[in-house]
């Protein structure tokens, strides 16, 4: 008997403990609003100065809770502490409390189409335009020109690019006040660069010149020769691959406005002159020994390679502080030649766009934060360097530094995120930046030859199908040809006519037709 | 009659009780979300929902027969996974006869251990041990191996000669030794007095393993068998993505379904796109299981799985 009550009793446990994971998770929300009654009437007389945001703050009803998505360098332990300041800072000025989202660019690549797709409670992410026209034909994101009332802080600051967002006449979202181009680069070690009796100011690459390339190449020979265990060019990026600074690619690398968009016909970049004297030189430095043999597979980034010691240079997008942020990632002091013109297209400025989510419970409370943030700078300290005095500390110029005893090991919340924030010209810059640093980005904006499709956005959905081939093609050819690593004259060939046939005329035709139409109203 | 299975019934309530976590498991896990299989006939935006989206017939399937690579990529999984079935089978059948005759049970238990460890070890890290051996610079083979025989240095990854052999290899490495886990349990349970017998009629030890183990086994090369044929036309991914570090030259011997479907669609939102391979997949894995297991019930019964 005894047995028997004691077997049904574990049963019943057993089964109540498989109940258990049913708890739901409704806690959370409840109390934030509870503690935020009592200061809203102590706010209530507050008025906010931020009137020019198109709206009075209303401070007489509760809190709005924000979810506001954003990417971080690592997860800081001083994360909550961040959260909270920017929680209070919101309420003092917006009457919204904010909860923030971060997520390192790995995790948000896997978690974001969840979180879209399961309508997760969400206000605002960063989202990238290979994405746009999915986003917008999913109905994940919010158009936004109903709002533009309460933006108008953003679009003054943005300018002239204020509007790259535009897809037809949805407006998808505000872009980052950061460099407006992505010009290649070639990045080298400083210290062997001067020993080999080298100076910046003696190489001058140009694509109007090609033999401007022998340049390099003479000092990948001068390096190799010089030091034999060092490996010259390492990294993920070449001429070849370096589809955002020498054309504009419309989006994608599938039908381009080559000459830095100096032209309104639409092409085939792969088969032109210029793809095949970069597969060439690629080439030559391929079979001399000059690039690593693993370049076409190897995974790491330049900055890692160039950490571990024994790379020499590696290629990459540059902009006006390229020199100071290198030096924090490798810990070596860098020196940048540039392989490219400068040139503003659409996608180097809306390459990644803020974006309100369709999840959003108040789209124009979604609208004003974002607009928000382009002004404030607290904000912008709070979510890129920390907590004042424990995180960072500001400098006599002004800038922000390290505190005493803190450093890169041991800081509890350092992003450096600047460019994929709504405006890093509103907070402070890191120590070892010209005091300036924000300045020299607008003059360089300014001096940027812009293609003559700024503006345009091609809307992507009518080639789904296409674009997925040639994707797969892309991916099969391009960096072996790109990076030298196979004989170009026979796979240069093999690759376009399977470009071809994956639909490549296709998607030219439909961005051609696209372009003249908004050129035409232009 | 009713009243003795009435009886059966309360008798077996405990044992009922226990089985109802599971199913319920099971069924909230596993069955409900089959409702789901209409998303890929669908054409899905979030406002809507998985059930009220529009309609959009096969359309969703269309990019994975237009493509020039359909038929290479189904050839690709089908016959590697032919392959791996029939390596991996033999192979483990044969350490697990070695392991089982295996004298010091210290000694066996380690075998056994040593066997399943590439198992547990994350495909990832493989892909960098096989990237260790390959590298083009630095390399073992480029830098060791192959100047010992007097040979050229090979461009592992850009060519596509060997990469059948190579993850045929690495797959039965890293995989075998589930499989001869399973056959040593398997053996374990033979009686011994068989193979006393076989002693005494003088069977040598050949034919002991051809005419007693093996045929004992059968129920268990059976199950991996049906088990493995419902997977094939999945592939591992970090198998065929990984290791031959995402090489496009490599291509034409390494794109399976699993690895077309991810490069395509690695684009956020073609939910119906994604859903439409995998159940395609699903439903050539379902149809082989059926008609196997029918074959296998004609042959003999008491093999078949249901």
């Amino acid at each position: 008997m005894n047995k028997k009550i004691l077997s049904m009793l574990l049963v019943l446990c057993m089964v109540m403990a498989s109940f258990a994971g049913c708890a739901g998770d409704s806690g959370g929300s409840a109390g934030s609003g509870a503690a935020s009654k009592a200061e809203t009437s102590a706010n209530a007389g507050t008025n906010s100065s931020e009137a020019e945001s198109g709206a009075d703050i209303n401070f007489n009803e509760a809190p709005y809770e924000i979810n506001f998505l954003y990417l971080v360098a690592q997860e800081g332990a001083n994360q909550s502490k961040v959260a909270e300041a920017v929680s209070a800072l919101a309420e003092r000025e917006l009457n919204m409390t904010v909860n923030l989202i971060p997520m390192t660019f790995g995790t948000y690549n896997q978690q974001i189409s969840m979180m879209l797709a399961a309508n997760e409670p969400l206000d605002l992410f960063p989202a990238w335009s290979t994405n746009y026209s999915t986003y917008i034909d999913s109905q994940y994101v919010v158009d936004m020109v109903p709002y533009l009332d309460y933006a108008q802080d953003a679009i003054a600051v943005l300018g002239d690019d204020a509007f790259v967002g535009y897809i037809g006449d949805f407006l998808i979202g505000f872009g980052q006040m950061k460099e407006r181009s992505y010009p290649a680069g070639l990045v080298v070690r400083k210290d062997l660069f001067e020993e080999l009796g080298y100076s910046v100011d003696d190489f001058s690459v140009t694509t109007d010149d090609y033999t401007s390339f022998d340049q390099i190449t003479d000092l990948f020979a001068a390096v190799k020769e010089a030091y034999p265990t060092m490996v010259a060019l390492d990294g993920t990026s070449i001429m070849g691959y370096q589809t955002e600074s020498y054309m504009d690619n419309l989006g994608s690398v599938y039908g381009v406005l080559e000459n830095y968009g100096q032209t309104t016909t639409v092409t085939n970049w792969f088969e032109s002159e210029q793809y095949r004297t970069f597969c060439d030189i690629a080439r030559d430095w391929f079979t001399k020994g000059y690039s690593s043999s693993d370049i076409a597979v190897n995974q790491d980034s330049g900055e890692i390679k160039i950490k571990a010691g024994n790379c020499f240079s590696y290629i990459t997008n540059v902009k006006p502080n390229t020199d100071v942020e290198k030096l924090a990632q490798t810990g070596y002091e860098v020196e940048v030649i540039y392989l490219s013109d400068k040139m503003k297209h659409t996608n180097a400025v809306n390459s990644g766009l803020y974006v309100i989510a369709n999840a959003s419970k108040d789209p124009q409370k979604a609208m004003q934060f974002l607009n928000w943030t382009y002004t404030s700078r607290e904000f912008e300290d709070l979510i890129n360097w920390g907590i004042e005095g424990e995180d960072w500390v500001e400098t006599q110029e002004g800038l922000a530094a390290y505190p005493e005893g803190i450093d890169a090991t041991n800081v509890g919340y350092h992003n450096d995120f600047g460019f994929i924030y709504p405006n890093q010209f509103v907070g402070h810059a890191w120590e070892g930046n010209p005091t300036d640093i924000w300045d020299q980005y607008g003059v360089y904006n300014d001096s940027l030859m812009v293609s003559k499709a700024f503006g345009f956005t091609f809307n992507s959905t009518v080639v789904a199908n296409e674009e997925a081939q040639l994707i797969s093609v892309y991916e099969q050819y391009g960096k072996d040809l790109a990076f030298g690593a196979v004989d170009i004259e026979t796979t240069l060939k093999e690759f376009n006519d399977a470009l071809y046939a994956a639909g490549l005329q296709t998607v030219i035709d439909a961005k051609q037709s696209q372009l003249d139409e908004w050129l035409a109203e232009q | 009659m009713k009243k003795a299975k009435m009886q059966r019934f309360r008798q077996f309530i405990p044992l009922y009780v226990m089985l109802l976590p599971g199913v319920i498991y099971l069924f909230i896990n596993n069955y409900i979300p089959m409702a789901g299989i209409v998303v890929a006939f669908k054409k899905y935006n979030v406002n809507d929902g998985i059930f009220a989206s529009p309609f959009a017939g096969l359309a969703n399937f269309e990019y994975l027969f237009s493509t020039n690579d359909a038929a290479v990529i189904i050839r690709n999984t089908l016959l590697y996974n032919v392959a791996f079935i029939l390596i991996n089978n033999i192979i483990g059948i044969a350490l697990a006869i070695m392991i089982s005759d295996v004298l010091s049970k210290k000694l066996r238990k380690l075998y056994q251990s040593a066997v399943l460890l590439p198992f547990l070890i994350s495909i990832v890290v493989v892909s960098y041990i096989v990237f260790a051996f390959l590298s083009h610079e630095n390399g073992m083979f480029n830098n060791s191996i192959l100047p010992l025989f007097g040979m050229d240095t090979v461009q592992w990854y850009n060519d596509t000669t060997w990469w059948p052999l190579i993850l045929v290899i690495t797959n039965c490495w890293k995989g075998v030794g589930y499989g001869t886990l399973i056959f040593i349990a398997g053996i374990a349970g033979i009686d011994k007095s068989f193979y006393e017998a076989a002693e005494l009629d003088g069977a040598g030890k050949w034919q002991q393993i051809w005419r007693i183990t093996i045929p004992c086994l059968i129920p268990s090369i059976i199950t991996l068998l049906l088990m493995s044929i419902g997977r094939i036309f999945y592939s591992d991914f970090g198998l065929f993505y990984q290791v031959p570090q995402n090489s496009g030259s490599l291509y034409p011997v390494t794109n399976t379904i699993d690895t077309y479907v991810y490069r395509a669609l690695i684009a956020a939102g073609g939910i119906g796109r994604s859903s439409a391979a995998g159940l395609f997949q699903s439903i050539v894995g379902f149809t082989l299981v059926m008609v196997s297991n029918g074959v296998v019930r004609k042959l003999s019964v008491d093999n078949a799985i249901f």
